[in-house]
């Protein structure tokens, strides 16, 4: 475990001593400023749209907003994912630094964590910039957090299997650029491979669909944290599948008990679930004509999607 | 301390190390040599447990490298061709992330930090980053971690490469007085060093062990012999380097003459001579009395570098030596 720590403390201080990590959280603060921005101009068009007609129309500001805003965060992901760990394991190679871990009385695997983690820190940094984001919702209004946190919880678990798959593709090259290239290849495959399963319900296209990132975020975003734990057993896998393939298989005995593990987890995320459930939306504003605050409307809408259905 | 038996390494077209076999005790310092590309640093590797091996075993300290690696990296320090440093880091930090890796923690390893600084004189460069260094910085940065944990075995890869001669000098006798407590083996192409810091030589050639004895021996075992340098010149400005040769050959002892220069008004002459003759005296004595003068004679330093040629079969690749005359004393 102290090993582990320690290549997590070198990868961590190599981040951030490089320009790395401060061009990546720039370049995702400002992506996710403009997204939440164009996101919160929209949902304030609508609204007013809504009222000016005098419909009832069923507005949820979680749904609107911080749905759509996480469901951009994937995509940026995929750009930011083989930037994160292209050089993982590609520059000690380089560098022939990979000699001194190797000869070093460290276990593969412990190497292998350490520098996964670190990816997952690094990426939990950028995550943290919509943190910012949503926080603004919580200033002006009361949306309901659970969803939120279930939809975090997705993207944590969705960058640490494509993580995964980053520092595989890193050890298997000196290049940076090749191991940047692979990651991004395969991780959009991943992202799009569920596609032929909407059309086609052969094995393969159910497996593929089955692989696909896309489909197992749909039910997190919507604060549905895995049915019978099904999604996030297949996170876990990933991570288990990529980091001991970089140099030792699968520990198929560790995937058992880890089942057992996540079973447990995903019991308790059920009770939050159901409680989910209940946050439809319901659209029953007055007709009001008149230009409201902004801090007016969203509160308006928070409180709304607290009201059971 | 370091065993190998058939230690075989084959790539997928290429056999880089072929049936190696020797002992190394404790204590020692092996000179390990080769030509570029006989195998040398892959035997290295195979040591260090960074390549297993195809076939044949080798236990450093009684552990199997590929029974019981952990043990083998615990009581070994290796100094790969190119230091393993990270650019980014100083080179205080580097040494004590390297010194946690191989298990030391606390109060030891701030003072094996001291030590090594010390030891390598890098103590002034310890609050500089390791990319910014100059190349003897970086292989003597290379050397310090690779004795940081005071490892029983040492493998140092060309420890001497890109170093200026000053700090050779320095990094020889560094090496030479952690001989003792430490075993040590070192890969080289200049052969001096062995000479000068080993006690027993591995020559290895195409992957194959051509030799493996103390340096004295195989000095002895290949020649019974000394070469003595000789500058002869013309009294009146002209010079017959045949007759010269010729009378030089008469000299009992003498084994062998090397036409090595030949300018229109002096000749210089390798001669091979058998040892513990007192055949320099005859040699001057017969040159002046010939009528020529002696401008210089000295002992070539016996080397190396013709046993090395010899054995790894090299020295027909060597441009010809003109004017090879055998001694009529043999």
């Amino acid at each position: 475990m102290r090993n582990v720590w320690l290549i997590w403390r070198k990868e961590m201080r190599s981040y951030f001593v490089s320009p790395v990590a401060y061009v990546l959280i720039v370049v995702c603060a400002l992506f996710f400023g403009f997204f939440f921005w164009s996101l919160l101009q929209a949902y304030l068009q609508f609204s007013m749209e809504a009222q000016m007609r005098g419909e009832a129309f069923p507005m949820n500001m979680p749904e609107e907003i911080a749905r759509r805003l996480f469901g951009n965060v994937p995509v940026t992901g995929l750009f930011i994912v083989p930037l994160i760990t292209m050089r993982l394991f590609a520059e000690e190679k380089r560098n022939g630094t990979i000699e001194l871990l190797t000869t070093s009385p460290i276990r593969d695997g412990e190497v292998i964590l350490g520098k996964w983690l670190a990816s997952l820190t690094m990426y939990c940094c950028l995550l943290f910039l919509t943190v910012i984001n949503i926080g603004f919702l919580f200033i002006y209004s009361h949306p309901d957090w659970k969803p939120l946190l279930v939809a975090y919880l997705g993207l944590f678990l969705q960058a640490a299997g494509l993580l995964a798959i980053g520092t595989f593709m890193s050890s298997l090259t000196k290049n940076q650029i090749i191991a940047g290239a692979l990651t991004f290849c395969v991780c959009l495959l991943i992202f799009v491979c569920g596609w032929v399963g909407e059309y086609n319900s052969e094995t393969w296209a159910r497996v593929s669909a089955y692989i696909s990132v896309s489909t197992h975020m749909e039910s997190f975003m919507k604060g549905d944290a895995g049915l019978e734990g099904r999604h996030l057993l297949r996170h876990v896998d990933f991570r288990r599948t990529f980091s001991h393939g970089a140099l030792d298989g699968i520990a198929a005995v560790e995937v058992v008990s880890e089942y057992r593990v996540v079973e447990g987890a995903a019991n308790k995320i059920r009770g939050v679930r159901h409680a989910l459930y209940r946050c439809g939306a319901g659209g029953r504003d007055g007709c009001q004509c008149s230009r409201q605050p902004l801090r007016q409307v969203l509160r308006r809408h928070s409180q709304q999607t607290l009201q059971p259905l | 301390m370091i065993t190998v038996k058939e230690l075989t390494k084959r790539y997928a077209r290429n056999t880089a190390v072929d049936h190696i076999s020797f002992e190394i005790e404790k204590g020692q310092i092996v000179g390990f040599l080769g030509p570029n590309g006989a195998g040398k640093t892959t035997t290295m590797r195979m040591l260090t447990c960074f390549l297993p091996p195809t076939a044949g075993t080798a236990t450093v300290a009684g552990f199997d490298v590929l029974e019981e690696p952990m043990e083998v990296k615990k009581r070994i320090g290796y100094l790969p061709e190119a230091p393993p440093l990270y650019p980014e880091m100083l080179t205080g930090e580097y040494l004590s992330f390297v010194g946690s890796l191989k298990g030391l923690r606390g109060a030891e390893l701030k003072q094996r930090v001291d030590y090594v600084s010390e030891r390598c004189a890098i103590a002034d460069v310890r609050n500089k980053q390791l990319g910014k260094l100059s190349k003897g910085y970086r292989q003597r940065v290379g050397l310090a971690q690779a004795i940081i944990h005071n490892p029983e075995v040492l493998i140092l890869d060309e420890p001497t490469s890109g170093l200026d001669p000053k700090q050779i000098n320095e990094t020889r006798d560094l090496i030479k007085s952690l001989a003792g407590d430490h075993t040590i083996i070192l890969s080289t192409h200049i052969l001096s060093e062995v000479e000068q810091i080993c006690q027993q030589v591995i020559i290895i050639s195409k992957g194959k062990l051509v030799a493996t004895d103390t340096v004295d021996n195989l000095q002895n075992r290949s020649r019974g012999a000394e070469s003595v340098l000789l500058e002869v010149a013309g009294r009146n400005g002209q010079i017959d380097t045949a007759v010269v040769q010729a009378r030089i050959a008469k000299v009992a002892g003498v084994n062998r003459i090397v036409l090595k220069d030949k300018q229109p008004t002096y000749s210089r002459f390798e001669v091979e001579t058998q040892k513990d003759h007192f055949v320099r005296g005859d040699l001057a004595r017969a040159i002046v009395e010939g009528g020529w003068d002696l401008n210089e004679m000295r002992a070539s330093a016996v080397s190396l570098e013709e046993i090395f040629l010899q054995l790894t079969g090299t020295q027909e690749a060597a441009p010809k030596v003109e004017g090879v005359v055998t001694g009529a004393g043999k």
